[in-house]
Formats: structure tokens, C-alpha cells, sequence
């Protein structure tokens, strides 16, 4: 954790420092208040002249004053290094995201990932603001407070360092690991409490109609308690670390207390002392007091920090040096490839595949969930590298191709277009950074959209239909204007009649292209040179709509469906 | 929202009140040490008492630590409980709301995680550290002043005089700041949206090559973020400026006075010590309370996503129960049907009449959202028509007991859903009557009893053994499972629209004409098979009126069937 975070502080230091060191004129500043004006009480009942006092007043007012100031300054600068730390932690996930997005959709789903990232970094933010900085100042604090009391005495500084291990470090650290103890159980609970709503949610019509709702509730309300009993035990347990620190606070002022008592008496301490010494230890514990919930803070940003090492330590491929790739790509021609993903050795999820497109062929491929349609078309995109057999652009083996130049030369459009939150404007860029308004608004025109560029899209891309989604993506793609441009199931949210505008849309606008398209749903079918039927891991058919017709296979049993 | 966290607080005030008075026997113990530190200090610097004399002192103070952490462990302790007990409530308040709408939306699991764990968990700081905050940030300062205004008027008056300041002023600053924060609040929450929009569209972002150039746009919006943020915090943390100024303050001016007449013989050391060390703790439940507010504000805004889902809206419900003889059902007639979703305009479906006969097949057919399934949860009573009567044989069904109802349907959904429990339990929920050789049987039909058998605990296996490997198919198989256990007289089908192994799919329908025969049977239908099969098709579609007659009659006069026909299943028709 701590080594994650000096990683994202790199260039926060001075900026660290500062607010470090304000953090502890703050809390000094109430320290020395509390003392100086106990010095002055003290010195007021021996009733000197008042000039005597006349320095501890001075002292006692400037020190009211600066700790409010000092505190301002202390949280604008904590904050301020906070969000450039945290604004270091996006970009660093972000562009490591960029090497390994495949792996990682691989290892986790597309919302696991997005739930570890996002609210891991928020975990994060806790980090310094909370964490860090909080016992930083509380040992540099205790260690001028230590050095105030070894001053005095070394009995002093002795009662006072082991209350300070006892408080600051013994009891946080017995509470870290009692904590993640129970903590397994509360995870447990949660875990059990939030699969039983998602049971509940599920179930909620069978349950009504097969009368069973009692049943169904009394289930989700089993969990409902075993989660409340377990809080319950988590909380009385953060009580106790809270009470063990309180106790052993006040038993290190006691004693404190005591020791001066006694060695005033000796004649070994100034009498003044006794009541200076008492007032600023109980003044400094308030560094130490937030101590047990930094120590229940701690566990959860280091499960977060964890997490997100482990999305850094998934290894990722390399890019294939630079290679120019030349200007022409076809024929793309694929020779017994093969696929087997890793750790499923026995299952191939593509055999023998051997096919051959042509610049503006237009393809289909088509087979049931499994069947190996959307391997196929991740070996195309470069996505999948480690392929047996060999894949050919032209004369270039695609696997010794950067990525980037893939990228360039095949748009892909999937099943559920991203649109960004900004403008549409923005989003259109995004295909083409250089297009002038004219060229967005003409391609706008082409897919039949009426949208202004200026208008803000909502959050996934709220205020459009599913149907006017794909064709605003159509027109990304006819922007991007790649040389094969492959579709992804592109009907599978849309009503048969905006799929059947869609097909006629693609038909029209991407003549010249080569276009690869993965559907299950037989929608203008004659359009395509060449359909690929895909069934376990081969093609089993090939050829065009009308020939396939004819032939009994595969292709006649999912059109019949 | 703040009355409305509260009032789940004053269903059961006992709980809270004794936290209360834990926290106020804590504070007067508090009071009470520092009257006997003061003693102390003054005994030992005045009257220069030795170690021995004053270990009974000491002691004292000892006793008095050890009960003040006891009592504000079991106020704390307390309040933790108090706010379990409550976030307990709401949850079980949501599973009801839940029962009742969850026909209105069918609302995504996630989402409801999201609202049932980390809304409801988001309120608790309200109850432990707020609310008990701020009934203390005036405890204690009056229990603080009923000590010091005996003992010396004067300082009890700066007390008096300044602690109201602080609220005063922060709540001057808060109207200030408040204004400026909503100005900025849009352009705010743009900025933090927009690294959750770069991670959810990132594959968006790598297909067009622009990840890299999207690191920059990150980076921008980072400093544009750090640097209108900075200026809200300028003005947001003012108020906490102001109470620390204040209450540090208060105490160099306490200290300045006390020790100037000390010198004066105004006021004794005792005293005069007394008061120094009672000034911080008089500020400090106020400065906790500011400290606190932005724990307070993060559960409100959680709790009021929690409050419009507990009080959204619901269909409105009648219903007598009278109960209806078992027989076979004759005819389930429909007379002028009209139902409209709480939170839509215009009606899905639009004054409906229809016969549906015994022994008859129908099939439902219309693109998404044109009602179909809508048609068929008010069959199922999940959700309560607008207007209009739906009877069997004569006899409105609001008025038939649901038990009676049911048990004269039989319904196989599109994704039957299987509940934690084991695979006999799945089943038994449709006819508790049935015996494990009848379960057998049933499970041969259906073709299920092989890939049971490769279970240890054979049907009596948990579900959760089975966890994913449980495919769509036989997922289906399963409803069709439950369908075959009871004999009912209506059949509702909605066919699924994925992709089943061919397998699964010939045997659902084989089991189903077999089943069917005789019945009463709706389908809504994907297949052009089961279109074409029924004796009679009911044509929805979105904002029209729902068009019967045979698939022929259809094909032949309607341009609207013709095209969804096409629309849908392709060029087959044109011919």
C-alpha cells in the first residue's frame, strides 16, 4: 500500500510536506495554548506583579488565533495534494488499462472491472486525507511532545513512549488483526445478504404465483439479521479498541502525573511544571484519539490498494515493435487457425479455420451462442495473439502487425455502442479528430439523424432510442472509415424494424467496404458474397444466402428457428 | 429529509434516550475529574501536599476514568445498535415495497443491491455520529455552564455569549457557501462523471485508437477538477475557520481573564485552573457537530434515493375474496380492458375485449413493448388493470382467492428463475401433493434425470452446487418441470427468445402439445411454428388497438401483420 502510494505522491512532495508541517502547527498551536495559559494560571496564583504575566498573555492570544488559521490552510493543502495524488492514481490506472483491457475482461467481467476501479480509487481518497497524513502528524507531534517531557525527566519520556507504542501502535495493530478476523464473518454476511436480494428480486413472480412470498421473505429476512448481527458484533468491537485506547490515554496522563508529583516533591521538577506537563499531554491526545478508526480505515484501503495491484500485476502482451504495414491489406487470408483459450486445453474454440476475404467482400457470419463467432472476429481485431495457424494482410503475418495500425485498418462496432457523456460534437471526433462541423454534420444527415452537435448527451447516451445508439455509432464508424469494417451483433437490441432499417443503412453506406458481420438474426441476408455459418468451433457452411437455402445444414435449421 | 431520517428514531425513542444519558453521566463524571485535577494541581503547587496525602485523590480520579469510558462505550454501543435496528427497518420496509412493484419495472439485481446494502449502509453515520452530536452539542454545554456560572459569573458569560456564535456563524457561511457549491455543482459533478464515463467506454475509446490522447483529456479535466474545486473548498472550509477561531479563541480570552483576576484575588487557583481545563471541553461537542455535518449530509442524500423508492408509486389494488369451486374452466373473458403503467401517460393497453375458450390455442404476437407481457402479468395478477373486468366463467377474478386463482393457471415463463434451495424444492413449489415417484416420472418427461443422477445427493442437491453450470436449456426444462406438476385449465407460455440447444427445444415442444391438449393455452410467441399452429392470433402493437383473427385472415388483410411477419422472420413470406 504504502509503496502504491509513494508511486502516485512522486511529484506531490513538497506539497506533502507543506501540509504535514501545517497539520502540526495545528494541533501545536492548541498544545501551546493549553500549556502557556495553564503557565500563566499558575503563575497568576503566586500573584507576581502583572508584568510578570504580561509574555504568557501575548502568548496565550497569538496561540488562540493561529490554530484556526493553521487549520484552514493545513485542510485547503491537504486537500489540494489529495486530488493531485488521486488525479495521479486515474491516469496511472487508466493508461495501464490500455495495455491490458483484454486480459483483464478475460480474468473479471466488464462491471467487475468497473466496480474494482472505481470504487477502489474512491477507497483511495481516503488515503492520504484520512490515513497518511493523520499519523504522520500524530508521530511527529508525540515525538516534540516526548521530546518536551525528556526535557524534564527521562521517567517522564519513558511513561510516555510506552503509552504512545501501547496507543499508537500495539493496540491499532491487535485491532488490524482481531479486525480481519471478524471480518471475514461481516464479508460473509454481506455477501450472503446481497445474493439473497438478488434472489429475492428474481424471484419475486414465481413467489407470487406459486404463493410462496412468506417463504421468500422470510428468507431475505434471515439475512437481513445475520447481517445485523454481524455489524452489530463489528461495531461493539471498534467500541472496544476505541475504550482500550481511551484507557490507555488517560493511564499514561495518570501516571504522568504522578512521576511529576513525585519528583516535584523530590525537589527534582518545578512545581509550575506540574501543571504545564499535565495540560499539554492531555491536550496532545488529541492526535491520538482518531487512532483506532485510522486503524479500521486502514483495512479497507489496503483490500482496495490490493485490488488494484493485482489489476497492475496481470501481465499484458508487448507491442510488436513498428513495423510498417503496407498499404494494402487484402487478400486477408486465414490458414488452419486455430484457437484454444488459456486454461481450457481440451476445448478448442476454433478448428481448422481457413477463409479468405476479398477488398469489398461483404460477410456474414452467423451460428449460435459458443459456436466461435466472437473468437473469430477478436483474432481478426489483433486482440488475440496467441492463435495457431497463420493469419495473413496481404503478405504480413497479422500477428507481427502493432496494434495500433490493426486498430486503424478495422473499425469495430459492437453490440452496445459507448456514447460519452459530452457533446455530440465530441463523440463524433472521437472517430475523426480532424473533421471539420460540415463533414459531422453531412455523416449525421447520412444515418438520418437530427441532432444539433452541441447537444449534451446524458450519461450513456440517455436521451437517445437503442436504434438511433446504433445508427449515431454507424456514423462513428463511417467517420473512422476503415478498410473492413466489422458489426457486431447490431440488431440484438433493436425492434425488427429498426434492425431492418439498420441493414438497409449499412447496405447503402459502406459499398466500397469490406464488412463483417456477426448476427443471429436473418435480416436482409442477400446482401452478403459470402455467409459464414460457424458451429463449434468450425465452419461448417459457406456461401450465399440463396445456395445455403438449398442445402440442408446447419445454416436451414437456425433460419427456420 | 432530516424529519424524515428522524422519525425512524421516534418509532422506538428508549434506545436513543439512554445513549443520551450514558453520554450525559460521561460528561458529568468529565466535569467532575477535572474538578478533582484541579484540586489536585492545587494541593501539589500551594499547599506542596506529598505523594501519600493525595493518593486517595488520585484513586478517585482513577474510578471516575475507568466508569466515564464505560459510559461512553455503552452510549456508543447504543447508538451503533439503535442505527443496525433501524437500517434493519428500512430493508425490511424495501422487501415489502419490493413484493408489491416489482411488476411496475422489472428493476435489475444490481441496482437493487445497490439500494438495499450501500444506500441503507450510507445512513448509518446519520445515527451513529450525527444525530447523537447534535442532541450533545447542547447537553453539554448547558451541563458545562450549570457547573462554571456558580463558580464564576464572568467566565460563564464569555461561555454563554460566544458558544452561540459558532452556529450562528456557520450557518451564515453554510446559506453563503451553499449558493456557490450549487453554482458549481453541475460543472463538478460533469468533471467526476467524466473518469467513470472514460473507464465504461474505454473499449469505445481503444476501437477508435484514442486511448492514449484520452490520457490527456484526463489530465486536463484532473486540473480543471483541482482547480474549481479549491475554490468551493476556500469558501467551504470557512466555516470551519470559524469555529476553530472562535472556540480557541474563547479559550485564550477565558485564560487571559481568569488568570489576570487570579492575580487580583478574584478567584481562586482552584477554580481559575478548573475553568481553563472545562473551556476546551465546552467547544469541543460543537466542533465534533462540524465536523460530523458532512457524514450527515452523505446519508441524507442516500436515504432519499431509499424514500422515493419505499413511496413510489403502485397500481391501485381491490380486492374481495370469495372463493371459486374447482372445476374446469369454461371461458376467460376479458371485457374492456385498460391498463396504464403508474408512471406513464398514455396507456399500454387500450380498452380490450376478448373470449378466450376452452380447449382453444392462442398466440400472442407484436414487436417489444407493444403489451404482450403486460397482457399477461395482469393475467397473473402480478399487476391491476386501470379499468375493465377480467372473469372465469362469469366470476371476476379480483374477487377469487389467489390460492383458488393459481391453482387454475399454470405458467412457464420466459426464464424461469430457480431459488436457492434444492432441485426438489424447485419443484415442489408448484404442487406440494406430489410424491418423489411422481417427481421421477416428471423428471424422465422432461428428460432432466441424467444430468441429476450426476449430483451426489441425486434431487435433493442443493442449487448452489449446480451454480452457472445450470444452461437455458435446462433451465426450461425445469419450468416445464413445475408446468407438468399441476393440471390446470388455463396454460400461459411465453417462449423464450434466445437460442435453446435444439434438443431442449424439440422436447419443450413435444411436452407442451401433449400437455396442451384440451387446455385453455396463450402463447406469446417468437416462433413461427407456434404463430402458425394457434387456432387464433392476437396482433399487439404499440399505441394501437390489439387486432385477432387466424394467421391467414392476418397475413391476408392486415399490411401491418405482413410487414411484422417480414420484419421478423425474414424474406420466407415474400414468395
Amino acid at each position: 500500500m504504502i509503496k502504491n502510494f509513494l508511486q502516485y505522491a512522486k511529484k506531490s512532495w513538497s506539497g506533502i510536506g507543506i501540509s504535514i508541517i501545517l497539520g502540526c502547527f495545528t494541533v501545536l498551536s492548541s498544545i501551546v495554548l493549553m500549556g502557556v495559559s495553564a503557565y500563566l494560571i499558575i503563575l497568576a496564583g503566586f500573584h507576581p506583579s502583572i508584568a510578570v504575566l504580561q509574555i504568557s498573555i501575548v502568548g496565550v492570544r497569538f496561540f488562540g488565533i493561529s490554530r484556526g488559521i493553521f487549520r484552514y490552510i493545513e485542510r485547503l493543502q491537504t486537500h489540494k495534494v489529495n486530488f493531485s495524488i488521486l488525479g495521479n492514481v486515474r491516469l496511472s490506472i487508466f493508461s495501464k488499462l490500455s495495455d491490458r483491457y483484454y486480459q483483464l475482461i478475460d480474468k473479471y467481467s466488464g462491471s467487475e472491472v468497473l466496480s474494482i476501479i472505481i470504487n477502489d480509487i474512491n477507497q483511495l481518497e481516503n488515503l492520504f486525507v484520512r490515513l497518511l497524513s493523520p499519523a504522520i502528524v500524530s508521530l511527529l507531534i508525540s515525538i516534540l511532545v516526548g521530546i518536551f517531557l525528556g526535557l524534564q525527566s527521562v521517567e517522564l519520556l519513558f511513561v510516555y513512549v510506552v503509552g504512545y507504542l501501547l496507543t499508537g501502535i500495539i493496540i491499532p495493530f491487535l485491532s488490524i488483526n482481531i479486525g480481519s478476523l471478524s471480518k471475514g464473518n461481516l464479508n460473509h454476511a454481506r455477501d450472503q445478504f446481497q445474493s439473497s436480494v438478488i434472489n429475492f428480486n428474481q424471484f419475486i413472480d414465481e413467489a407470487i404465483f406459486y404463493q410462496m412470498e412468506s417463504k421468500l421473505t422470510l428468507d431475505l429476512e434471515k439475512n437481513i439479521k445475520y447481517l445485523e448481527k454481524e455489524q452489530t458484533k463489528t461495531g461493539v468491537w471498534q467500541s472496544v479498541w476505541h475504550l482500550l485506547s481511551f484507557y490507555s490515554n488517560q493511564g499514561v496522563f495518570i501516571f504522568v502525573l504522578i512521576i511529576s508529583i513525585f519528583l516535584a516533591n523530590e525537589g527534582k521538577l518545578d512545581l509550575l511544571l506540574v501543571g504545564v506537563i499535565s495540560l499539554v499531554v492531555l491536550t496532545s491526545f488529541e492526535v491520538l484519539s482518531n487512532i483506532p478508526s485510522m486503524a479500521y480505515l486502514y483495512g479497507d484501503i489496503e483490500s482496495s490498494s490490493k485490488r488494484i495491484q493485482e489489476i497492475e500485476a496481470i501481465p499484458f502482451d508487448t507491442e510488436n515493435g513498428f513495423q510498417e504495414i503496407s498499404n494494402e491489406i487484402f487478400p486477408i487470408k486465414f490458414l488452419n487457425v486455430s484457437y484454444v483459450y488459456p486454461g481450457h486445453r481440451n476445448h478448442k474454440a476454433l478448428e481448422n479455420i481457413n477463409i479468405e476475404f476479398k477488398k469489398g467482400e461483404k460477410i456474414a457470419v452467423v451460428g449460435v451462442n459458443g459456436a466461435g463467432k466472437t473468437t473469430f472476429i477478436e483474432l481478426i481485431l489483433g486482440i488475440r495473439s496467441d492463435y495457431e495457424g497463420r493469419i495473413f494482410l496481404k503478405d504480413q503475418e497479422l500477428k507481427t502487425l502493432p496494434k495500433k495500425i490493426i486498430r486503424q485498418r478495422f473499425g469495430y462496432l459492437t453490440v452496445n455502442p459507448y456514447i460519452f457523456g459530452t457533446t455530440i460534437r465530441q463523440n463524433l471526433l472521437l472517430a475523426k479528430e480532424k473533421a471539420k462541423d460540415e463533414e459531422l454534420i453531412q455523416v449525421l444527415e447520412k444515418v438520418n439523424l437530427n441532432l444539433d452537435l452541441n447537444t449534451r448527451l446524458e450519461e450513456f447516451g440517455k436521451n437517445l432510442s437503442s436504434g438511433e445508439i446504433q445508427r449515431f455509432a454507424i456514423a462513428q464508424s463511417i467517420l473512422f472509415d476503415a478498410d473492413v469494417q466489422i458489426f457486431d451483433e447490431l440488431y440484438a437490441n433493436l425492434d425488427p424494424k429498426s434492425a431492418f432499417e439498420i441493414s438497409q443503412l449499412i447496405q447503402e453506406k459502406f459499398s466500397e467496404k469490406t464488412v463483417i458481420f456477426v448476427t443471429h438474426r436473418f435480416i436482409n441476408m442477400d446482401y452478403f458474397d459470402n455467409i459464414l455459418v460457424f458451429h463449434q468451433g468450425k465452419i461448417v457452411q459457406r456461401g450465399k444466402h440463396k445456395d445455403l437455402l438449398v442445402q440442408t445444414g446447419k445454416y436451414t435449421e437456425l433460419f427456420n428457428k | 429529509m432530516h424529519e424524515k431520517l428522524v422519525n425512524w428514531l421516534i418509532k422506538s425513542p428508549n434506545l436513543f434516550i439512554l445513549s443520551i444519558l450514558f453520554f450525559e453521566m460521561g460528561t458529568i463524571l468529565l466535569i467532575y475529574q477535572i474538578q478533582l485535577i484541579s484540586q489536585l494541581i492545587n494541593n501539589v503547587i500551594f499547599i506542596n501536599q506529598s505523594l501519600g496525602h493525595l493518593s486517595k485523590l488520585i484513586l478517585l480520579i482513577i474510578v471516575l476514568i475507568i466508569f466515564r469510558g464505560l459510559f461512553n462505550f455503552s452510549g456508543e454501543v447504543l447508538t451503533k445498535k439503535i442505527a443496525q435496528k433501524i437500517k434493519s427497518l428500512i430493508r425490511k420496509k424495501l422487501a415489502d415495497k419490493l413484493l408489491q412493484t416489482n411488476s411496475i419495472n422489472k428493476t435489475h439485481s444490481g441496482n437493487m443491491v445497490t439500494i438495499f446494502f450501500d444506500r441503507v449502509e450510507a445512513i448509518e453515520d446519520y445515527y451513529t455520529l450525527f444525530l447523537p452530536q447534535v442532541v450533545l452539542s447542547i447537553l453539554i454545554p448547558v451541563s458545562v455552564l450549570f457547573f462554571v456560572l456558580p463558580l464564576d459569573l464572568l467566565s460563564g458569560f464569555v461561555f454563554i455569549f460566544t458558544a452561540p456564535l459558532i452556529p450562528f456563524f456557520m450557518f451564515l457561511i453554510g446559506k453563503f457557501s451553499e449558493k456557490i457549491n450549487k453554482k458549481q455543482w453541475q460543472s463538478l459533478s460533469n468533471l467526476s462523471t467524466f473518469f467513470l464515463d472514460s473507464i465504461r467506454g474505454f473499449k469505445t475509446l481503444l476501437v477508435f485508437n484514442q486511448h492514449e490522447k484520452h490520457l490527456e483529456r484526463i489530465k486536463r479535466a484532473n486540473d480543471d477538477y483541482l482547480q474549481r474545486s479549491m475554490s468551493v473548498l476556500k469558501i467551504t472550509f470557512l466555516s470551519a475557520l470559524v469555529l476553530e477561531l472562535l472556540s480557541t479563541l474563547s479559550i485564550a480570552v477565558v485564560a487571559v481573564e481568569i488568570g489576570l483576576r487570579l492575580l487580583y484575588f478574584k478567584i481562586t487557583f482552584e477554580q481559575a485552573f478548573f475553568i481553563l481545563l472545562i473551556a476546551p471541553e465546552f467547544y469541543l461537542p460543537l466542533r465534533n457537530l462540524g465536523l460530523r455535518f458532512h457524514a450527515a449530509m452523505n446519508g441524507v442524500e442516500a436515504y432519499k434515493e431509499i424514500h422515493s423508492f419505499i413511496f413510489s408509486k403502485e397500481f391501485h389494488k381491490n380486492q374481495k375474496s370469495v372463493n371459486y369451486s374447482t372445476k374446469f374452466v369454461q371461458s376467460l373473458n376479458v371485457e374492456n380492458l385498460t391498463i396504464r403503467y403508474p408512471d406513464q401517460e398514455s396507456p399500454i393497453i387500450n380498452d380490450f375485449s376478448f373470449c378466450f375458450e376452452k380447449g382453444k390455442h392462442y398466440a400472442l404476437v407484436g414487436s417489444n413493448g407493444a403489451g404482450k407481457s403486460t397482457f399477461f402479468r395482469v393475467l397473473l395478477r402480478f399487476i391491476h388493470p386501470l379499468m375493465g373486468k377480467i372473469s372465469l366463467d362469469g366470476i371476476n377474478i379480483n374477487e377469487i382467492t389467489p390460492q383458488d386463482y393459481y391453482s387454475q393457471i399454470s405458467w412457464l415463463p420466459q426464464n424461469p428463475v430457480i431459488f436457492n434451495g434444492s432441485i426438489v424444492d424447485n419443484l415442489l413449489i408448484s404442487n406440494p401433493e406430489h410424491d418423489l415417484v411422481n417427481l421421477e416420472k416428471i423428471l424422465k418427461i422432461v428428460e432432466l434425470n441424467d444430468f441429476i443422477d450426476t449430483f451426489p445427493n441425486k434431487y435433493h442437491s442443493e442449487i448452489q452446487e449446480f451454480g452457472k453450470t445450470i444452461s437455458s436449456g435446462q433451465r426450461q426444462r425445469i419450468g416445464l418441470a413445475r408446468l407438468l406438476m399441476r393440471n390446470s385449465s388455463i396454460l400461459l407460455c411465453d417462449e423464450p427468445t434466445s437460442f435453446l440447444d435444439p434438443i431442449s427445444e424439440q422436447l419443450i415442444s413435444k411436452v407442451l402439445e401433449d400437455y396442451s391438449k384440451e387446455k385453455m393455452m396463450l402463447t406469446i410467441a417468437h416462433r413461427i411454428h407456434t404463430i402458425r399452429g394457434a387456432d387464433s392470433l392476437l396482433f399487439f402493437q404499440k399505441d394501437k388497438p390489439i387486432i385477432s383473427g387466424t394467421f391467414d385472415e392476418l397475413i391476408s388483410n392486415n399490411i401491418e401483420f405482413q410487414l411484422f411477419i417480414k420484419y421478423y422472420f425474414g424474406e420466407k413470406f415474400n414468395d
